[in-house]
Parts: C-alpha cells; structure tokens; sequence
C-alpha cells in the first residue's frame, strides 16, 4: 500500500468517524419545529396529561395586529408516564416537539400530591431539557387553567409567566427555583424543596367597555411557596412567610417590610407641634401610621450550637433598607428617631422569621431551611447518629434571632407630608 | 553579420519582422552622398525626435561612421554587429541606422508609446496617503518607487521572461535590508521559468510561488508605489512585470492581508481600531453563513429564545434547506459581484437594482429564502471587502464551511476551522513563516499584528524577512 492512499484511507477513516461519533448527527429543519415554551402536567383519570405551550412561528413576525392567542398553541398529550404523553403529541400535532427552549415548567396541584418522582426523572434523562427553566406549583387548580392567562405585556403567556417569576428579585414574597437549584435542594437528605407556586386570579373590573378579549380578566400571582415533602405537596407558606423564608435561606434580594410606625416612643423625641383645635382626623391618623421599609440587601449568617444537648439555631441578620412610606407623624430628620425607627423594623423582621420558622416546626415538622445542612456541616460526627431523626430534632429546635437593621436612604424628603399640613 | 550592402540589410530585416506592416524602413541620403537605412515598429518611437535629433543632424552633419555618436542628438546609441540582435531594441523602441558600406548597424533609443495616466486604483482607493498608482508600463513605475527612495541601496534588477512575449521584468529591494537567500532563492525561481508568454504578473506568481494548491496566495500584490515601497523597506522583494500595474511582493506574511498603508499614516490608535474591525469582519465573512446554518439546523437550543422565534417565523414556509438556501444565496451574491464587474458601466447599475429587489425583497416576499439568510449574505458580503486581498480564498473557505456546518454542525465547522488554520500556519513563503509572527511567535513583530504601535516604538522590520538587517537605521549625528 503506497503512502498516498494510506493517507486517503485515513481521511476516509476520519471523515466517518468525525460523523458517527459526534451526537449531533440528527439536523432538524426549524420549520419542523413546534418551540416550547411551558409546559403543565397534571393527573387526570390516572393518566398523566401534559399540556405544551407552543409558538407559533407564522405569526411571530412583529405583526401588532396578530390576536395574542394566535401566537401560540396548545397542545395536550395524555399517556401512562410523562415521555409517553410527550410523545403522544405528535398525534395531534403536525410539528416535532422541541424542548429545549421550555423556560417554566408547572405542575398541577394533584399531581404534586400525587408526587412528581416520574417527573424529575423525564427531566434528568432528556437531554433536550435545560436547567435554568422554572418549577411552578400551580396552587389550588390544574396546571393548565392557569395556562393561557395573559395579564401583561408580553406577547405570550409563557413569557408573562417567566418574567413574574424573574421579578423576584424585586419581591420577596416568591419563590424562583431553576431546575438545577430545586435538585440541589432535593438531593440533601435534611432538606425538603420550597417552590415557587402560581394562581390564576380575577381582575376586579376596570373599564367593562374596553376589556376586550376574556381571558384579560384574568392575570397570574406568583405570591406564596409550596412545601414538599419529598417528591409530594404537603401545603404552602403565604407571601409574608416567604419574606422570612428567604431571609432564613439568605435569598432575599429586595422587598417591603410595613409595620406600625412606632408613636409611642417617638412622640417624646420628636419637636412637638400644637395640634390643631377640634380635628380629630390628624390624631387618629398618628395611631395607625405605618411605616415601610424598603429591603435594599440582606445578608444572614446562620449558626448552630448543641447548647447542654440540645440543639440551637442562632441567626444573625444584617439588613439595609429604605425608608419607602411613612404615614406617622414623625421627625424623620432626627437621628434618635431613625434608631427607634431601625429596631421597630428589626422586631418586625424578627416577628415574620419566627413565624415560618414556627410554621416549618410545628404544621409541616420538617426543615425546609437547610438547616440540618449547616449542623451537617459543624458536628460531622453528630450528624450521622441523629440524620434519620432530623425532622423530628428540627421541631423542637430552639432559636435565637438577632436582626440588626440600618436605614441608609430616608427617601426625597424628611417630614411626612400629613405633618408638614399641620403646621 | 551585418552585410556592408545596404540593400541587403533591408531584405534580411524584413526577413527576420516576417514583412510585418508595422515595420517602417526608411531610406535617404545625406549631404555626404552616404545611404542611410532606418528601422524602427511604428508606434513604438517617439517620431518628433526621430526627425529633429535623428534625420536632421544626420542628413547635415553626417560625415563618416567613426563620428555618428557626434553627430545624432540622442544619449542612447548601442553598435549592433549581426542581424540577429536587431529584434530585441527594435522591439522595445529603439530605431535601428543601417549605413551603406558600414557592416555595424547601430540602435538608438527613440522609445516613446502612449501610455495611461498615472490614476488612483479602483481597489486600493484610501482616504489619507497618496493618490497615485502603478500603470502599465514598467519604466514609469519603476520611478514611482525610486522617487520614493531616493537612495543608491535601491536596486532594480531586469530580466526578460517568455520565450514569445519577451516580457520586461525587473526586482526591486534595497541592498543591506534585502535577506540575500531570499533574494537569491527568488533569482533561482525566476530563472527556472520556462514559458512562452508572460503577460501579467499573475503568470509569474503561479512560477515561482511555493504552494501552488493551497487556497490563500502565499505572495502579495499591489498597484500603489507607497505600498510596494513600504513593503520593501520591510525587506520584501518587489516584481515589476511590463504591461502591468500589479506588482508582487515576496515573502508574503499573513498579517499582511490585515494591514493597510492607511494604518501607518493614521493615528495609532484608530489603526489599531480598524484593524481589530478588519480581522474580526475576516473572520465573520468566512464563517457566518456556515454559523448560521449550523445553528438553526443543529443547535436551536443555543439560540436565545426570541431570536429563535422570529427566525422561525421567518423561515416558515421556505421550501429549501437551510444549507442550500445558504449556498444559493452565496452563489447569488458571487452572481451579481462578477457580473457588476464585467457588465458595462450603464448596464451595470441596472443590473446591481434588479439584483437587490430581486434578492432582498422579492425573494423573502415570494417565500424563497428567509429575511435573516438575506440579511446574513449581505452582512458577509460587506465584511469580505474589509479585506480585499482575500476576498478570493474568504469565498472558497466560505462555501466550504457552509457545507461543513450544514452536514455536521458546530463539530464540522470546528473540524474545518481547524484543517483550515493548520493548512494555512503549515505554509512558508520564500522559506519564511506564513504566520510570522504569531507562529512562530516573535514579540517584536507582534507590535505590528493586533496593535498598531506608535512608530516611535516599531524600531524593528519584521526579522523573519530582514534577518540580521531589522533594527531600522537612524540619523547617527544625533
């Protein structure tokens, strides 16, 4: 054999081996496509259903006057296990699915109940699935009546959807939990997964005359978590629990903290202003002014100790806030009144912690807080005798929660304007 | 041998001219009774000159053979002593005087032809730097580089190619900054040429360049003196060909193709911002449609989800694969490139509008090919002009990485990028690195490759072309 077609062999050899050993040998037209976008599961007839969020790329040219319904399409697949009934979609539909653009997944409540475990092992062995899509809980309804409902601005609901989600960094009453978070969450034996749910609500009613189409009476909240025990719903925690939730789990980005402006101590520090005779509207708005503060960061450090054999969880919370409404009748430019004003706060803080920390211990009596992780970590050695016992330990754990807060802005001005009226 | 009979001159010179009708034979006497024969190919001489400095001094002061140097008023006079050499200055322009019972003939250089005036070249039009470029003839443009370099180190070397054409060549390069084996290897090369005609320097290039298969020329060219004088300042080699205003420069570097004259005249920092803009739009034009292609038939999920939707949208309902759409919107704008080229001039703009709402509009509004495919062809198509040196390689390399990534995605454009890069760091140019002088790295060069240094700073010539003359010279006095 010459060396000449020894070479052509082994470019021959190359050239097949280049095409048999890659995995992306399968291309896929775009225009066989069906992009996903959400996807919702649900039980239904002991059956799984599966319904899809489809685009539908004909009218995806920037076109104004394309219906917002029109822009997608759903389709369902019904089927033994969740490939089964992704699979039985292309019985209805003329188009391969894709999902590898799937940005939020949604989960039926009595399918959570039932406990997605099927679920999680579709995700994990498809390899078209990406990891940064969302888990939701639809709360209280089948995933697919909360699909559909467009209440924003978006072009389709999936991304209505998946920007809600994504302004958790503005609110801390949500949960967003990506794919990869929720299986590290999942995979630690003391903890049990929060995620974020969903619920379709109605609009009270604007203007009858111009609502146009129906489903714009409707919008999706996002407010709230729900708790898993394992792979099965177990209940929720409420919007107000989440902000002490992810204060606990240090994931609180922003969010707005109200409470009663604290008059009591106040009045003695602030200057003093001769009420106005006979108006008893102003005194009675100085009883129930609130004050909100604005989260700016939050930082937690979590600590735990075996105190006498026991077990005691310390947290120490550093917040940086702003001063976003006050409604008492305070001196805002007096320093005093800004400490007293910061501890109010931190109380308040203090007050929403225990009340999950409460909640987790006493309704659910499991750690949702990767707590056991943290003892976990500082007493090795206990852990291993006390891991299986570790819900039961968590609910009767003690606490100490030390919140130090700073309010750094007070906002454009100093004096509350129902204070400035009076003088 | 010249015979002593005039008449007899006359027969064999029309011989040897093969009674061609552009020769001109002219006989008279002079006022001392001698015959006199001239010959000289119509056209080729300056007529006005013949007469005064030629034919008059001749028909008056002739007196005998020994004087004729004395008598005519022209600096050029050479004896010819067979009749056989009188082709070769009868050809170039000279007048060949034939004197009756003279057996030497002598040739005299009246050489004068019209010529084109010294114009700014279409492909190398610059906004800062001279407007003046080569033209045909190889006598003007060798002074457009010497006044250039008014220095006796710069060396014009003349050799004659073809065995029909009898092509003026010449090299040029300074003495002391030259790398004599290049120059020397050069000679060697040139001297192997065998062939019948060279009529453009594009002929010489495939004689001597090293690798005549690969895709990009291993040897660079330009119409401009400032150019050619830069390069070869730098210790390249110029080839100056007769009937040409493209003249070649050897070693040829790679960084080559991404530098202009334009970067050294301009302020350092926007030539160092062109010049990124230039190797990116390389880069771009070579790879984009192949990218694109490779994207939406493999890889959709790397595509950020609102682009992925309109472009499904724009490509719903076109019939071909996104390859061959690809492929025929590339041919289409090669289409339109060589016909605008070739097309006359009022013809051509007609064409270039037909070719746009054909192409941009109609075509997307038809159904034929996507808005994005037309948009990335035109993108391409702009970008490859950044370089003009390579547009001819970037259009090969880019249909081929569109056939490669339309079979095998990413993997087969990486394949590709990788052969391609191989092939093209494996080739030398007059022994001297393709690459230099990222690889072989060399940290001096590099001040001449991403970044355009000041000129303060670039105190050295490439040393893989000047050897051991790169340090540039300087005023000593101070």
């Amino acid at each position: 054999m010459s060396i000449n077609s020894k070479k052509v062999l082994l470019i021959i050899l190359i050239i097949l081996m280049s095409i048999f050993l890659t995995s992306c040998w399968n291309s896929r037209e775009l225009n066989t496509l069906g992009i996903v976008i959400m996807i919702g599961i649900d039980t239904e007839d002991d059956e799984i259903l599966l319904t899809a969020e489809i685009i539908n790329p004909t009218s995806a040219e920037r076109d104004m006057n394309v219906p917002m319904q029109s822009r997608v399409r759903y389709v369902q697949g019904t089927g033994d296990s969740i490939s089964d009934a992704i699979r039985n979609i292309t019985l209805k539909l003329d188009r391969r699915i894709f999902l590898s653009h799937n940005k939020v997944f949604i989960i039926g409540e009595e399918f959570a109940k039932r406990g997605i475990v099927d679920f999680l092992d579709f995700l994990q062995r498809n390899n078209e699935h990406r990891e940064t899509s969302y888990f939701l809980v639809a709360k209280d309804s089948k995933a697919y009546e909360v699909m559909g409902v467009n209440g924003g601005v978006n072009n389709i609901p999936g991304g209505y959807l998946l920007e809600l989600v994504e302004n958790y960094e503005h609110n801390g009453k949500t949960r967003s939990l990506t794919m990869t978070e929720f299986f590290k969450y999942y995979y630690d034996k003391s903890n049990q997964p929060v995620l974020g749910v969903v619920k379709s609500e109605k609009r009270a009613e604007i203007n009858k005359v111009s609502s146009t189409p129906s489903n714009v009476d409707y919008f999706l909240n996002v407010e709230g978590g729900a708790v898993f025990n394992k792979e099965k719903l177990i209940g929720y925690y409420t919007g107000k629990e989440m902000i002490g939730f992810n204060i606990i789990v240090d994931e609180l980005k922003r969010g707005i903290i109200t409470f009663d402006t604290p008059n009591g101590y106040i009045d003695r520090l602030s200057t003093t202003i001769p009420p106005i005779e006979g108006d008893v509207s102003s005194t009675k708005a100085k009883e129930h002014g609130v004050t909100s503060v604005e989260i700016l960061s939050s930082k937690t450090k979590n600590n735990i100790e075996i105190v006498d054999g026991k077990v005691h969880f310390k947290m120490k919370v550093d917040i940086k806030g702003g001063l976003a409404e006050e409604t008492g009748d305070i001196e805002i430019s007096n320093r005093e009144v800004i400490k007293v004003v910061e501890k109010a706060c931190s109380e308040e803080i203090k007050k929403q912690i225990e009340l999950v920390l409460k909640k987790a211990q006493k309704e659910f009596k499991q750690d949702t807080f990767s707590i056991g992780a943290l003892f976990h970590r500082k007493y090795p050695e206990e852990w291993r005798k006390i891991s299986d016992n570790w819900n039961n330990i968590f609910s009767e754990m003690d606490y100490t929660i030390d919140v130090e807060t700073k309010i750094i802005r007070i906002g454009l001005v100093n004096t509350p304007s129902n204070r400035i009226k009076g003088r | 041998m010249i015979s002593r009979n005039i008449d007899e001159n006359r027969a064999q010179t029309i011989k040897v001219f093969n009674s061609t009708s552009d020769l001109v034979l002219y006989e008279f006497e002079t006022n001392s009774c001698s015959r006199i024969l001239i010959a000289y190919l119509d056209g080729l001489v300056d007529k006005s000159s013949l007469d005064r400095d030629l034919i008059k001094p001749m028909m008056e002061n002739f007196s005998s053979v020994e004087y004729i140097k004395n008598t005519v008023y022209i600096s050029s006079v050479n004896e010819i002593y067979f009749i056989e050499d009188i082709v070769k200055p009868l050809v170039n322009g000279s007048v060949i005087l034939f004197i009756d019972e003279s057996n030497i003939a002598y040739s005299i250089d009246l050489s004068h032809w019209e010529k084109r005036t010294l114009e700014e070249p279409n492909s190398e039009a610059v906004v800062r730097g001279p407007k003046e470029g080569f033209i045909e003839d190889i006598a003007t443009n060798k002074v457009l580089i010497r006044r250039r370099i008014r220095n006796s180190k710069l060396v014009f070397e003349d050799y004659t190619l073809g065995v029909e054409t009898n092509t003026r060549i010449s090299l040029v390069y300074i003495m002391g900054i030259v790398n004599e084996e290049v120059l020397e290897e050069l000679r060697s090369r040139i001297d192997k040429i065998d062939t019948d005609a060279i009529l453009e320097t594009g002929y010489i290039e495939q004689f001597i360049e090293d690798e005549p298969k690969s895709i990009i020329s291993t040897i660079g060219n330009s119409q401009k003196p400032d150019v050619i004088a830069g390069k070869i300042l730098e210790g390249r080699i110029g080839i100056l060909c007769d009937g040409t205003p493209h003249v070649l420069t050897v070693p040829k570097l790679f960084i080559e193709d991404t530098q202009t004259a334009e970067d050294y005249y301009l302020r350092p920092v926007y030539a160092t911002f062109l010049r990124s803009i230039r190797i990116f739009s390389l880069f771009m034009s070579i790879v984009l449609p192949g990218l694109y292609v490779a994207l939406q038939t493999y890889h959709q999920e790397m595509i950020p989800t609102l682009l992925l939707i309109s472009m499904a949208g724009a490509r719903e309902g076109v019939p071909l694969p996104a390859v061959l759409e690809a492929l025929l919107m590339t041919l289409m704008l090669e289409l339109i490139k060589e016909s605008g080229i070739r097309l006359p001039r009022a013809v051509g703009s007609a064409v270039s509008i037909v070719g746009a709402l054909v192409l941009g509009q109609a075509a997307v509004e038809a159904g034929i090919v996507s808005a994005p495919m037309v948009i990335i062809t035109a993108v391409t198509g702009i970008a490859e002009f950044a370089i003009p040196s390579l547009t001819e390689a970037i259009i090969i390399y880019r249909i081929l990485i569109i056939i490669l990534g339309g079979f095998m995605g990413l993997y087969g454009i990486t394949c590709g990028f990788v052969v391609f890069m191989i092939q093209i760091m494996s080739l030398k140019s007059f022994g001297v690195s393709y690459f230099y002088p990222i690889a072989p790295y060399e940290k001096q060069g590099m001040k001449d490759v991403l970044i355009r240094f000041p000129l303060k700073q670039l105190i050295y010539r490439p040393k893989s072309l000047a050897k051991g003359n790169a340090r540039k010279k300087r005023n000593e006095k101070k």
